[in-house]
């Protein structure tokens, strides 16, 4: 398994080589990396391809840094703080998978308009979890009732078969990636002085080809989690109000509650990511919160111009 | 069907009034308790600081609402590492937490509520 290892800030090559366990990292890594010099400090969000246990090429790593570009990487560098290499790369093949990549042109607010489409191709997983809340919610009813001890233990198995059920479309999704990575990434684990940080967190596996492919397009268009969707949102917004002017409309309300929108947008995804990060998992998360960025930027749009009507006239 | 501008102007006002106690609330908490848990966690190096800055105020605002949420969350967890936020909040600060956490509730509802008032008749804000 080779893998790939995104720098922080004042890394060098071989502080990353003598703090690793692994003995013979060193020469593997300077044949590996040879643009590299080994004493200058690394640029953070720089990429070094780390050698597998058998001692074969990284040549699915080396694809992947072939495919993509250094936005694409910083992009990664980014992702990866938020979230373990593992779950990046966990991230790159359910979204794949779900089709994300087709629709990521209509991203919008915190990537919330391709990530609410996905949602109806995710509706097996997402009924299952409706079926689950329904269960739960009749459970509560019962017991707030006080009902019988019988009918209260039935419901409890109906939540508890729901809960199953919800777990296995989930695995589901993400069985294909745990298949092809096992966790095996213990060898690369580092000590720093002062500051330990476990290398695994910034370490991406990567073993076949088609993984690698899938990474770079997410590495890509991943930057719906960062600054660049908003950048992309206030481009379709502007266009919107310009759409507004040329056709002699209202612009000037239509900039009001856009610009409002995307203010709102920005915050109840966050709000809803953050919200929804712990219980949801980071999957299900950044879809449910970009269901909701989508559903709410719609009302504070149209809320928006109301105001604007009964303020102005 | 009839149309309630009152209530109309009850869901505009309160969805965008909402927005914008939680936008007041994070600021006061970014300029506040944000600042203060950076020196604080200068000298705890096992903690790493979640990136980007937005984000880290509404994880902060939300540890300090919900109890234990940095102990029991897998997410937070690992960033985190159990830290007692709200001990540490001053009582103005877990007032505007709270005060975000139940703007963005009270938000959800509205937002819940608007769409089948919509769809029955009863207000007319455009929404499908």
């Amino acid at each position: 398994m080779s893998g790939l290892y995104i720098c922080q800030n004042g890394d060098t090559l071989e502080s990353v080589c003598n703090s690793s366990n692994n003995q013979n990292l060193t020469s593997d890594l300077k044949s590996l990396n040879p643009h590299l010099s080994p004493s200058s400090n690394l640029r953070s969000g720089q990429a070094i391809i780390l050698p597998g246990k058998t001692n074969e090429v990284g040549s699915a790593s080396q694809r992947f840094l072939l495919q993509s570009s250094p936005s694409s990487i910083q992009n990664l560098s980014k992702i990866t703080e938020t979230m373990t290499g593992h779950q990046a790369l966990a991230l790159a093949e359910v979204s794949e998978r779900l089709g994300l990549r087709d629709i990521a042109p209509d991203l919008n607010t915190f990537g919330g308009g391709g990530l609410g489409a996905a949602t109806a191709r995710a509706s097996s997983f997402l009924m299952a979890l409706k079926k689950y809340d329904d269960a739960l919610a009749e459970y509560h009813g019962f017991k707030n009732h006080r009902a019988a001890p019988n009918t209260l233990s039935m419901a409890k198995l109906k939540v508890a078969n729901a809960f199953k059920e919800m777990q296995i479309k989930f695995n589901n999704e993400t069985l294909n990636f745990f298949n092809k990575y096992p966790a095996k990434m213990e060898s690369y684990t580092i000590a720093r002085p002062g500051r330990p940080v476990i290398m695994a967190n910034r370490t991406i596996p990567i073993t076949t080809s088609s993984g690698a492919t899938s990474l770079a397009k997410f590495a890509r268009y991943g930057k719906g989690l960062g600054y660049g969707m908003v950048a992309l949102d206030g481009y379709f917004r502007y266009q919107a109000v310009d759409q507004m002017r040329l056709n002699g409309g209202n612009w000037q309300r239509e900039a009001w509650a856009q610009g409002v929108g995307m203010l709102a947008g920005l915050g109840i995804g966050a709000y809803s990511f953050a919200f929804l990060l712990g219980p949801f998992g980071i999957v299900l998360g950044i879809i449910l919160a970009g269901a909701v960025a989508v559903i709410s930027d719609k009302l504070i749009v149209s809320s928006t111009r109301h105001i604007y009507d009964q303020i102005a006239y | 069907m009839k149309t309630y501008e009152a209530l109309e102007t009850l869901i505009s006002f309160g969805s965008v009034g909402c927005i914008l106690i939680i936008y007041v609330a994070l600021i006061f908490i970014s300029v506040t308790l944000d600042r203060r848990l950076k020196r604080k966690f200068e000298s705890h190096p096992e903690i790493i600081i979640q990136e980007t800055w937005f984000f880290r105020v509404v994880s902060i605002s939300l540890n300090v609402a919900i109890k234990n949420r940095s102990k029991n969350d897998r997410v937070m967890i690992h960033h985190y590492k159990g830290f007692d936020f709200r001990s540490f909040a001053t009582l103005p600060e877990k007032i505007f937490c709270f005060l975000s956490l139940y703007a963005f509730i009270v938000f959800i509802i509205i937002l819940l509520s608007a769409y089948p008032l919509e769809y029955l008749g009863f207000i007319n804000l455009g929404l499908l």
